[in-house]
């Protein structure tokens, strides 16, 4: 095999398995379901750090109660959280280890944090720790933005308000996810297009 | 380029023929230079080069990464495919006019921008898969490419990579075993003797080494075994290799004195690393300990007989690994009973065991292992005087009495050094 030949082979694999990530992602952002999250405040300090986007939505926090199905719950598990549309906004109704082939729309993500409570039994002892809630990372929590534009960004979300602002979500059928569009007052702020 | 260590020997077999009349003066430089005794000019020519063309490479990056968030997306993945593209085509366009140096250099541009790509793809859709994955991809991108073309140049830049993915898995993502790092490394070790390039070889061995620390430390810390232990253990480990450099030695391996000399260095290193450690960190030996150390131990105790049987080790050179496998093996039982006459009995052999490490330098006229074990002779007896004088002497009359100790220490130490090194290289030209 002549040294271009290897070199065509090598970079036409290079470029399969690029384009394989691209394809994955931009099927998913054309083909998959939308649903639409609710942003919840961050903290007190920038929303934006540099030129990338940290959000927080509300379905990063989850009620124990909803894992029932869980034998076992622990830091960097995989969950798939089943959910329907509440006042405009997707909302958790259900957390499984394993995809409900059954549900519509279905997000995959990772248990980051555990937190349990111990409550009082009613002879005012302490009863076995119970979950009380868990923290999920569905991939969706950061995105870059053009350089210089993040600080802009930053005050038109905070002039109209975290209850304004929709994240577009494309979701599909094994639980992965794609953020498709934020949107302002009904206005796209940014948009993932390939154009 | 050939080997150095072969060059080197070649150079002074040369100066003893032509003393001993078996070849031409006026032939020696010609016979050094069909051997390769003068291709390390266009070597460093070929490293800058790498470096020059790496260089300009991250400055196009750079100027690309500060505008490159407010393009299009499609113009984004053109830039990316395109200079990849690019540099894969200039790579193939100079080997073809043998400008192999500059060739392997913009090649290994081309490697370094199949990772970058895969980065910056990964944040322009947001990709959160389970991150290390994109280092094993860039890393295998790499280990194909040094393969098929071949290319040193970029299955060094392989073996950083994937050393690098495993570190991520070991220690970021505390991966107790990370065993699939193994089908890597044997191929990577393959393609480095395909290449006969030596410094891959003392790549590979230092990417096994890391790899070993890592996993051990993980797998130690699983199994609860206490800080002494771990490190115990670690002295058993480097002992073994010691061994088995002299089984591979005996196979003709033609990198065995590379595997010795780190597995000497480690071994010491390590062995002194237990004085320093409290006794209250040894854990208790767990079953678990026991049982490895132990195999480990019988297996080193095995490649050392082995040695001496196959004459690659002389029988002091066994004798005194499998004392020292022993020795070590028992240190966490005895450290806990007895300390400070435990503590000076294994100092008094961790000092034979850095003078026999010199004689071994000297017998195999390996001056690398020769140093290392008299750096080894001298921490310790610095670690002792320091240890001895301290709680004799306060304040100034520790200083005084110290530093004329040590310049009194490194005199007859170089003298010692010297002399036995002019002792070797005597003893390799008559």
């Amino acid at each position: 095999m002549s040294t271009n030949t290897k070199l065509l082979l090598i970079v036409v694999l290079m470029t399969m398995v690029l384009g394989r990530m691209i394809f994955e992602k931009e099927w998913l952002l054309a083909t998959g379901t939308e649903i639409v999250l609710k942003l919840e405040p961050r903290d007190p300090r920038s929303l934006f750090r540099g030129d990338y986007m940290r959000l927080t939505y509300e379905i990063d926090q989850l009620d124990g109660r909803l894992l029932s199905d869980f034998n076992d719950v622990a830091e960097n598990d995989t969950i798939f959280v089943a959910g329907q549309s509440v006042d405009g906004y997707w909302t958790a109704s259900s957390a499984t280890p394993t995809h409900p082939r059954s549900e519509e729309s279905v997000l995959r993500g990772r248990i980051e944090r555990v937190r349990s409570k111990t409550p009082d039994c009613e002879d005012g002892t302490e009863c076995e720790p119970e979950l009380d809630n868990v923290t999920v990372r569905y991939g969706l929590d950061t995105f870059f933005v053009a350089e210089g534009t993040g600080r802009a960004l930053e005050d038109r979300v905070a002039e109209a308000g975290l209850e304004n602002v929709r994240v577009l979500v494309r979701v599909s059928k094994n639980g992965s996810s794609a953020l498709k569009a934020m949107l302002i007052n009904g206005e796209p702020v940014y948009e993932n297009r390939l154009f | 380029m050939k080997n150095p260590f072969y060059l080197r020997q070649l150079k002074r077999d040369l100066e003893r023929w032509i003393e001993q009349g078996l070849v031409d003066p006026a032939n020696s430089d010609a016979i050094l230079a069909s051997a390769g005794l003068g291709s390390g000019n266009r070597s460093l020519a070929n490293v800058l080069t790498t470096l020059g063309v790496v260089l300009l490479g991250f400055a196009a990056l750079s100027f690309v990464a500060a505008n490159f968030w407010g393009i299009p997306k499609i113009v984004q993945l053109a830039i990316l495919f395109g200079a990849m593209w690019a540099a894969f085509g200039v790579a193939a366009w100079l080997l073809n006019r043998e400008k192999s140096g500059y060739g392997h250099a913009s090649l290994l541009l081309g490697v370094a921008l199949f990772g970058v790509n895969i980065m910056l793809i990964g944040q322009i859709y947001n990709i959160s898969a389970h991150w290390p994955n994109g280092i094993l991809t860039w890393g295998l991108g790499a280990l194909l490419t040094a393969v098929l073309v071949p290319s040193r140049t970029v299955l060094a830049a392989a073996f950083v990579i994937l050393g690098i993915w495993t570190g991520v898995e070991s220690i970021g993502f505390e991966e107790p075993l990370h065993w699939p790092y193994l089908i890597a490394w044997g191929v990577m070790v393959v393609a480095a003797h395909r290449l006969n390039w030596a410094p891959g070889v003392h790549l590979a061995i230092l990417s096994l080494i890391f790899w070993l620390l890592t996993n051990s430390w993980q797998v130690a810390q699983l199994l609860d075994w206490g800080e002494g232990e771990t490190i115990t253990f670690f002295a058993l480990l480097w002992a073994t290799w010691w061994a088995v450099s002299g089984v591979l030695a005996a196979l003709s391996y033609e990198h065995s004195r590379a595997v010795e000399i780190y597995s000497a260095a480690l071994f010491l290193i390590a062995f002194f690393l237990l004085f320093l450690v409290d006794p209250n960190e040894f854990g208790g030996m767990p079953v678990s300990w026991t049982v490895s150390a132990t195999i480990v131990s019988l297996v080193g105790a095995a490649c050392a007989v082995a040695a001496y049987l196959r004459k690659t080790f002389r029988l002091i050179d066994a004798s005194a690994l499998i004392l020292l496998l022993v020795a070590a093996l028992f240190y966490p039982a005895l450290v806990g009973a007895g300390e400070s006459a435990v503590q000076w009995l294994y100092r008094a052999l961790y000092l034979g065991a850095a003078v026999w490490a010199v004689s071994r330098g000297t017998n195999v006229d390996d001056k690398a292992l020769t140093n290392i074990a008299f750096a080894a002779l001298t921490v310790e007896i610095l670690h002792i005087y320091f240890g001895a004088f301290a709680t004799l002497l306060g304040g100034a009359a520790f200083f005084f009495v110290a530093g004329i100790g040590l310049i009194g220490l490194s005199l007859v130490l170089e003298r010692l050094r010297r002399r036995l090194m002019a002792a070797a290289d005597n003893g390799a030209s008559s």
